[in-house]
This record gives structure tokens, C-alpha cells and sequence, in this order.
């Protein structure tokens, strides 16, 4: 609808100026909108071209009343047909001859577009004059000029308006004020100039008009299609309007004639004037990529260069981003890393511009959401550059929309860092522009991306490397050190061997000949019995040689199966091979190979494989023959040794009865005799009785001492241990031994210590020891006393028995605890006794495990000390 | 009328010896030639003490002194072996067996009866236990 009203209102001052009785007009702006809006918005719009042309065309018509309504109806249809036909074409072989951009880029671009608007413009002017004929709004004699006006007209609206819009269009949206002061300050001038050439009178003719030439090529070298279309178009105003107005230069016949001279003026100005402009904003266009090529060449080429050299990696990344900023031109580059955290957060690392105007400010992510959607976290997504050419259009910087508006950045791009498919993040670059980011450039930027990230890789893998050669230099050196640490070891491990082997040797050597020289025998057998050595004595003590014998089993060779005392001998050795632990040492009887039987004392030991399994037993054997005969002799003489003591003691026994017998007739009638029980007695006959029971006597203590000595010799004799009184027992046998003592007049001094109570032991046998000293010392002393102590000692109790008799020699001590040993024996037996005592005395003091010490002087007399144990 | 000293012995001279040394100080003798005749004289000639010889025929003096023992009549006459048997444990043997004394052959007529008079001079009836069964001992001992 805006298109329409937008092209009815354009038509309605060309219509003003149509030719009479015709809509058919010199100046026809719509065409060049219809053009430009089909080019802008799409061919969908072309209802709008359709309508505006039919209620303009209708309006003319009828108000010029030029045919019946019906008539104009028809025709306003049809032209307007032929106007939307127009606009399609012209769109169509723009876009075919120009490109899809609704701009006029190349210097042949308006050229094109005039020829493409001829064609075009060809098709309404056919149409409506032809309409215009056939419905007889006019006559067919005036189609010539009608069409060439109606062509002319609508291609100078292709030529003027056409450029003039897209220029306008592809004008930045928010130019700055100074430009749009200086440009509205310019067009102004021209408006002047323009006017004054081109209405005033001036004798010059058109020539004049071509003064205004130069004027409007200015803005197409200093600014841009965009000024010089308006320029063009202002121009074209005027002229138009001094055509109509009959002022100016463009003064012929008819107004007609004028106007279509001013209109192919305008045309041909439009025309130089765009190419003109457009062959300079190609040019500029084209110089300031190839600096900017340039620019980013040089920044390529420094980049690498600062990879190449780079030490360390953020010094390198603050160099590249210098490097964009300095040498390329951008406002602003960074360097981000992907940190691989829950939120995909962006790292920025080094950059170069005002990073705090955006940069920093912003939270950035390379995930799927609204913070990952800019450039930099997209790339960093997808691995591909991205460019957002208008940061104010993209809807990946609307979160950032306040920012980006307030710090003027208006394009931005941003290139993977990917280098062996690790991506490492993105450079992103803003620039004040928009649409900075062409094709080439993103290529280089993707090659800066690349190498960098290969920069980043090299200086890792550096330091990685130099990190490795570190670690492999100390494991170098910890080789070397185990080396020769090993070396040492196995050094000394060798003299080690060397050694163990010469003491292997040794021991080996000495336990060769130890085996072999052995006066043993030495045999190893296995579990089943099997010999499997037999060393040299063993082979000359048994009879065979080793050969004969390995293998074979010891049972029914050198064993044989029953001992002669009925033993199992082969389960015996059975047993042995299979459990040598159990049988250490074996006596047994052996055979030689000559069939004598010898008897071998043997010692077991089990052998045992690495695994600690029994494989076999190891013998050592000694002859034992001779000492089984031994034995066996011995044996013999124990048992006749035992009967002659059993004989012995009935003997013994039977001695003592049997002499006691007739002891006690002679004994006991001496006796009676001697106290004349049968009849008085003289002097003569008493004597000689006395003497007779004398003998008898001592044959009777001899008889009693040879009991005594034969029972203690024979261990029958036993000790009590009990507790006695010792004052009174000793006050008894001194009561005893009293009338001896008197009748010699000796003197008997006791002498009890009062700490002398009890003593454990056997009384009748300390009494038998204690008579036995006094009557010995009463017997052999002529003068003087005799003394009994008794005292303690710790420990002990002792009794000491001194006399002042004649004394031992010292000669005779030593013999004197000896059976039958009577002092003075060579002399005449001046005292009694059987010689027995002492000796009696010293074996009950030995089995009561007491003392008994002589202490002599011959002719001062004796001290004999008994000492008894007693705690 | 005197209770009788029984003596049982079967050596005649043995016999003769004690009887004529208590005869001669005053005591009524009885005699046994074997054990059985000796018990049988024992249970019924009531004597004041018993001489018994060890060595016997047909029942030796042990069981002889255990058979008397079993006479409740007798429990309070004095059993006194006089033996030649002077081995190890002959003296305990007879006494286990249930002699109150021991007296070893060959006797001494001069300590004898004195001896023998211990068991029961005593008593009103003339006889007692002995307390000093040891006394012996030291007395065969003074030649030594």
C-alpha cells in the first residue's frame, strides 16, 4: 500500500507534464521506484506497483476527460499491466546482469542497468501506447512521439531514481552528523548552482546546463553513489522544473520537446554521474580491501612470525592481538580459551584495544544458550569462523545489545584456535564498522586462527618436550647412577660367587674325601628303598661294588628280610625310606655279600628337593658287631653278677644265722658259767671263760661289721630322716661308753652347746658312728681325757670327738677310712676291734651326706669331727 | 602258782640255755618244739611272756606271732623274738608282725633276764610294754 501511494503521489507532478491528450509524460519517477522497491522488498510487492500505476493512470485519464470512463478504465488496466511487466523485467535482468544485491557495485553496473531499464522501459511504452491506440484515446499518427516519450520518460526514472534509492538504502543507518551536515550543506550548492544554470536566461544555451557537470562528479570522487544519485536527482529536479517553467537552458517549441530534452540531460547525467561514482566507490572499495588485504597479510605474516618466535605462549597471544589492533586495524582482538567447566565458560587471555568497553564486561560462554550465541563462543561451538556483520541486527548480541551500542562495535568476527583437533577457543575481533568481515579477509583471519593455534600447539609440545628431555635427562642420569650402581652390585656379586664357588669347591672337595675316606658307612636311598650311593667304605665293608648295588633295593641285598632275632626287618626299612624323620637312628642287622650277618648302628636324615619334598633318605652306619658281642657278654655277666649278689646275700644272710647259732651257746654258757650259776668257779677257770667269751665277743662284732660293711657296699643300707633328740642321745652313748672310760680312769668331758636341739636323721646310725669314735678313743688313749663337743656351724651340726692318746701318724691317715685297716697291726694286736669301724663310721656319715675329718698328731692325740647337715 | 616265761625254740642248746638262765633267776619255764604246739601252749597255759625263735619247723615264728595275736587272751602277754636273724629289716619284721620285742641270738646271760624283766616289772602282774626297743643296740655295740 505504501509502494502504491508512495508511486501514485511520484506520478502525479510527471502527469502534470504529460503530453496533451495523452498520459504519456517525459517525467516518470514511478518507474524508478517500482523498480527499486521490487529490487528492495521482493517481486511479491509487484500487486503494489499494479495498483499504483491503475489509480494514477485512472486519475490522469479522467481528470484530463480524455476517452469515456469506460475507455480510460480499460486503459489504466492495461498500462498498469504494462508498468508491474516493466518492473518485473527490470528486476529480472537486474538481478540476472547485476547480482542478487540491490546495489550498484561495479563501474558497468549503471551502464547495465541502463540498458536493462531500456529493454524494460521498451515493454510499458509498447503497452501503453498501444493501449492507448487501440482503446482511441488517441490517434495511431501521434504513437511515434507518444512511445518515444513514454520510453524516455520511464527510463529517466530508471536511471535517476533507481540508483538514487539503493544508494540511499545501502547508506550506514546512522551516518554521523558532521558527514550529514557537510553532505546536506553540499547539496545545497548544488540546489544554487543547479538553479542558476538551469533556469536562469542565459544566451548560452544548453552548453550552459553541462556547467553543472563537474559539480556533480564531486560527491562521486569524495563521497559516494549515495550523494551523487541525490545530487543527480536534485539536478534532474531542476531541470525538469526549468523545462516546464520555460526558463533555462532546455528552451524548445513545445514544452514537450523541452522537458524531454532536460529529461535526456538528466539521463545522461544520472547516468555518468552514477557510473562515474560507482566506478570510483568500486575502486575505493576495491583499494581499501586490497589494504586491508594488505594489512592483513602483514598481520598474517608478523603473526607467524611471533608463532615462529613465540617462547612463551601468552606473550605470543598479547603479540597477535597487538599485532590485529596495531597493524589491521581492528578496534579490538582477543584471544579466548574454552574452559571445558560445567558452564562452557570463556577465558579471555590476551587482547589488544579497548577491552573494557566490551570485552570485559561481558560473560561469554561457548555453549547453546544466549551467552554463547555471539561470535566468539559460536566459532568456539561449531569450529567454524563466524562473522556477525551488524552487532546491532544480530540477534546473537541482543543480550550484549546496551554494551554493543555503547561501545560503538558494529562488526565482529571470530576464528576457531584448532590445531590437531584440539580446540583451544577463538580470536574475535571487533571493528566500529559494520560489515568489516569480507570473504578473502576471513580466510586470512582463519589462516592467523590456525597458525596461532599451531603456535599454541608448538609452544606446548616446546614445553612439554623441554619438560620430557628434563624428565629423560634425569632418567638418563638415574640410569647411569643404577647403572653403575648395578655394576657394583654385580661386581661385588661375583667376587661373591667366585668366592662361594672356591668355598663350593672346597667344602665340596673336603666333603668328597670326608665321604670317602669315612670309617662310615655312608648310603643314600630313595623313598622306595633304592640305594643310590653307596660311599667306598660302605662298598668294602659290605662286600660289593657301587655298581652292584645302585638301584637296587636295601632289603634283600645289604638287608636282609628277617633279623635273626625275628624282627621285620623290610618293613622296618620300608618304613625308614618313607619316613626317615621317624627313624633317626636304626640298629640293625646287616648282610655282607658273603652271607655273614654284621650288626649296623645307623643315623637317619631325610632329604629333602628344592620344594622341600622327601626324595630320599641319607644313612650313616657304623659297625656295632663287636659291641653287640660286647653287649650280649655283658649282658651275661650282669645277669651272673646278679645271681652272685643274690647268692651273696643269702649267703650272707645265712652266714650270719649260722654262726650266730652256735655264738649263743658259746656266748650265752660262758656267761652262765661266769656268774657261777651251775657252781663257783676258781681263779684259773674264770680267766680262761673270760677269754673264751672274749673271742666270742669279737667274733660276733666281726661277724656284725662284715654285715654291716657287705649291706652298706651293697647299697642295702638306708638312712632314716627323722627328727631326734641330739643332748640325749648323745648323754646315752656316753652313759655306754661311761664304765670303759672309768675303768681306764680316763676323764669323759661333754661339752652341749644349749642351742643344740633337735637333728633330722637316723639315731641308731648316729649312734652307731658317735659309740664307735668314743670307744675308739677311749680304747687307745692310756692317759688324760677324751671331750665330746657339739656345736653348730651354718648349715651344720657338728661333734667332735678329741683324745689325748697317741695319736696318727700321717701315713696312716690316709688309710685310716679303709676296711680292716687296725693302726699298729705289725705290732701285737694291743687293741681289740675288728678294723672295720672307721670305716663303718665314714660310709653311714657319707650316705647321711655329713663329714667326717681327722685332725692328728702322733703322741698328742686325735680329734675326730663329724659334721652333719642340719638348716 | 607262777604264770610260766613260754619259750618256743626248737634248738635244744638254745631251748636249754634260756631255760636254765631263767630257771636259775627264779622263773617257771614252758617249752615248744614247733610253732602249732607253742600256740597251743599259749592259749592255754596263760605264761607271762613269750620267748619265740624265729626259724621254726613246719610254722615259721612270724605266723606264729600273728597267730597269737589273734587270741584276744593273749593281747596283753609280751611276745618277745629271740632270732639269730640280724639282716636288714628282720627286727621290723617281727615286730609288724606282732612281737613286742626283738632280741638277737647270740643273748648275753648277763643283760638277758635284766632285759626281759623291763617288759614287766612294771606291772603289777610283772610285765609292761617295752619303751626303749632300741636299748639293745648300743649294748652289742661295746667290744666294737
Amino acid at each position: 500500500m505504501l509502494v502504491a501511494g508512495v508511486y501514485y503521489l511520484a506520478a502525479l507532478p510527471g502527469m502534470s507534464f504529460a503530453l496533451p491528450q495523452t498520459n504519456a509524460t517525459a517525467i516518470w519517477a514511478p518507474s524508478g521506484i517500482a523498480l527499486s522497491a521490487l529490487l528492495l522488498w521482493g517481486r511479491r510487492l509487484w500487486p503494489a506497483v499494479t495498483l499504483g500505476s491503475f489509480l494514477t493512470n485512472i486519475t490522469v485519464l479522467l481528470q484530463a476527460g480524455i476517452g469515456t470512463p469506460h475507455q480510460a478504465l480499460l486503459a489504466s488496466v492495461l498500462i498498469s499491466f504494462g508498468n508491474t511487466l516493466e518492473a518485473l523485467i527490470g528486476r529480472f535482468l537486474f538481478i540476472r546482469y547485476i547480482g542478487d544485491a540491490p546495489t550498484l557495485r561495479r563501474s558497468h553496473d549503471p551502464l547495465i542497468l541502463a540498458l536493462t531499464a531500456a529493454v524494460s522501459c521498451t515493454v510499458a511504452a509498447v503497452m501503453g501506447v498501444t493501449t492507448m491506440t487501440v482503446v482511441g484515446l488517441f490517434p495511431g499518427q501521434l504513437a511515434g512521439p507518444v512511445w518515444l516519450t513514454w520510453w524516455l520518460g520511464d527510463l529517466a526514472g530508471i536511471l535517476i531514481i533507481t540508483p538514487l534509492i539503493l544508494a540511499i538504502h545501502g547508506m550506514p543507518a546512522f551516518p554521523s552528523s558532521r558527514r550529514l551536515l557537510i553532505e546536506s550543506l553540499f547539496l545545497v550548492t548544488v540546489g544554487i548552482t543547479a538553479f542558476f544554470l538551469l533556469t536562469g536566461n542565459t544566451p548560452h544555451g544548453t552548453a550552459i546546463a553541462y556547467l553543472i557537470l563537474p559539480l556533480v562528479l564531486v560527491p562521486a570522487i569524495w563521497s559516494g553513489p549515495s550523494l551523487t544519485q541525490l545530487s543527480v536527482a536534485l539536478v534532474a529536479g531542476i531541470a525538469v522544473y526549468g523545462a516546464v517553467h520555460r526558463q533555462g537552458p532546455f528552451q524548445l517549441p513545445s514544452v514537450h520537446s523541452s522537458l524531454l530534452l532536460a529529461q535526456g540531460f538528466a539521463s545522461v547525467l544520472a547516468l555518468a554521474a552514477s557510473t562515474l561514482a560507482t566506478a570510483i566507490a568500486e575502486r575505493k572499495m576495491r583499494e581499501h580491501a586490497l589494504s586491508r588485504m594488505y594489512r592483513n597479510l602483514q598481520v598474517l605474516t608478523r603473526c607467524n612470525a611471533a608463532v615462529v618466535h613465540a617462547k612463551d605462549e601468552h606473550q605470543l597471544l598479547q603479540e597477535v592481538c597487538q599485532v590485529a589492533v596495531e597493524t589491521a586495524g581492528y578496534e579490538l582482538a582477543c584471544v579466548v580459551y574454552a574452559e571445558h567447566d560445567e558452564a562452557k565458560s570463556v577465558r579471555p587471555i590476551a587482547y589488544a584495544g579497548p577491552a573494557e568497553r566490551f570485552l570485559s564486561r561481558v560473560r561469554v560462554s561457548w555453549g547453546d544458550n544466549e551467552y554463547g550465541w555471539g561470535t566468539i563462543g559460536t566459532t568456539i561451538r561449531t569450529g567454524r569462523p563466524v562473522i556477525a556483520a551488524d552487532l546491532l541486527q544480530d540477534p546473537g548480541y541482543h543480550v550484549w545489545r546496551d554494551l554493543v551500542i555503547e561501545s560503538g562495535f558494529r562488526s565482529s568476527a571470530a576464528v576457531p584456535l584448532q590445531a590437531h583437533g584440539t580446540m583451544y577457543g577463538a580470536i574475535g575481533f571487533f571493528t566500529r564498522e559494520p560489515d568489516a568481515f569480507k570473504p578473502s579477509e576471513m580466510d586470512l583471519l582463519v589462516e592467523l586462527g590456525a597458525n596461532l593455534a599451531h603456535g599454541i600447539l608448538t609452544l606446548r609440545t616446546r614445553a612439554d618436550n623441554a619438560r620430557l628431555y628434563e624428565q629423560v635427562q634425569r632418567y638418563a642420569a638415574e640410569l647411569e647412577q643404577r647403572v653403575q650402581q648395578r655394576t657394583a652390585e654385580l661386581q661385588r656379586e661375583v667376587a661373591r660367587r667366585e668366592q662361594a664357588q672356591i668355598s663350593l669347591q672346597d667344602s665340596e672337595r673336603k666333603y668328597r674325601e670326608l665321604v670317602e675316606n669315612a670309617n662310615s658307612i655312608i648310603l643314600k636311598m630313595d623313598r622306595n628303598g633304592c640305594i643310590t650311593f653307596l660311599n667306598e667304605f660302605g662298598q668294602r665293608f659290605l662286600g660289593y661294588t657301587e655298581s652292584e648295588l645302585l638301584g637296587r633295593n636295601v632289603v634283600g641285598t645289604i638287608v636282609p628280610r628277617i633279623e635273626t632275632g625275628g624282627r621285620d626287618l623290610e618293613r622296618l626299612m620300608e618304613e625308614t625310606a618313607t619316613h626317615p624323620d621317624q627313624h633317626t637312628s636304626n640298629e640293625n642287622e646287616n648282610l655282607r655279600r658273603d652271607g655273614t650277618r654284621v650288626w649296623i648302628s645307623w643315623t637317619n636324615r631325610p632329604i629333602h628337593d628344592r620344594e622341600g619334598r622327601l626324595t630320599g633318605c641319607l644313612s650313616v652306619g657304623n659297625d656295632i658287631t663287636a659291641l653287640k658281642q660286647t653287649q650280649a657278654q655283658l649282658e651275661v655277666a650282669k645277669e651272673a653278677a646278679e645271681s652272685a649278689d643274690r647268692l651273696k646275700s643269702a649267703f650272707m644272710a645265712t652266714m650270719s644265722h649260722e654262726l650266730r647259732t652256735p655264738l649263743n651257746s658259746i656266748i650265752g654258757f660262758t656267761g652262765i658259767l661266769l656268774q657261777e650259776l651251775p657252781g663257783p668257779l676258781n681263779s684259773e677257770q674264770r680267766n680262761q671263760l673270760g677269754m673264751v667269751r672274749n673271742a666270742a665277743r669279737h667274733l660276733l662284732a666281726l661277724i656284725n661289721d662284715v654285715l654291716d660293711i657287705s649291706k652298706i657296699e651293697a647299697g642295702q643300707l638306708t638312712v632314716e630322716r627323722v627328727p631326734f633328740d641330739l643332748p640325749r642321745t648323745i648323754n646315752q652313748v656316753i652313759e655306754t661308753v661311761m664304765p670303759l672310760a672309768r675303768e681306764k680312769r680316763l676323764q669323759l668331758v661333754t661339752d652341749i652347746a644349749p642351742d643344740i636341739q633337735k637333728l633330722d636323721g637316723d639315731q641308731r646310725r648316729f649312734e652307731q658312728v658317735l659309740l664307735n669314735l668314743l670307744s675308739n678313743a677311749i680304747k687307745f688313749t692310756e692317759q688324760g681325757q677324751v671331750t665330746l663337743r657339739c656345736a653348730r656351724e651354718p648349715g651344720w651340726v657338728v661333734i667332735s670327738v678329741r683324745d689325748t692318746g697317741c695319736g696318727i701318724s700321717e701315713q696312716d691317715q690316709a688309710t685310716l677310712f679303709r676296711p680292716f685297716r687296725q693302726l699298729d697291726t705289725g705290732l701285737a694286736r694291743k687293741h681289740e676291734g675288728t678294723g672295720l669301724g672307721l670305716a663303718i663310721c665314714k660310709r653311714l656319715v657319707d650316705i647321711m651326706k655329713g663329714r667326717i675329718e681327722l685332725s692328728s698328731k702322733v703322741g698328742e692325740g686325735s680329734v675326730f669331727t663329724v659334721r652333719l647337715p642340719q638348716p | 602258782m607262777n604264770r610260766p616265761i613260754l619259750i618256743i625254740e626248737d634248738n635244744a642248746q638254745n631251748l636249754y640255755l634260756m631255760r636254765y638262765l631263767l630257771e636259775q633267776n627264779g622263773f617257771t619255764v614252758a617249752a615248744a618244739r614247733d610253732g602249732r604246739q607253742g600256740i597251743e601252749m599259749a592259749c592255754t597255759s596263760a605264761p607271762l611272756a613269750i620267748l619265740l625263735d624265729i626259724q621254726l619247723p613246719l610254722m615259721d615264728g612270724y605266723a606264729v606271732a600273728r597267730e597269737l595275736r589273734k587270741c584276744e587272751s593273749l593281747n596283753a602277754v609280751p611276745i618277745i623274738a629271740v632270732t639269730s636273724y640280724a639282716m636288714v629289716g628282720d627286727r621290723e619284721k617281727a615286730l609288724e608282725a606282732g612281737a613286742t620285742d626283738y632280741i638277737e641270738k647270740p643273748i648275753d646271760p648277763d643283760t638277758f633276764v635284766d632285759r626281759l624283766r623291763r617288759h614287766f616289772k612294771a606291772d603289777p602282774n610283772r610285765f609292761a610294754p617295752v619303751e626303749d626297743s632300741h636299748a639293745q643296740s648300743p649294748d652289742r655295740r661295746r667290744q666294737a
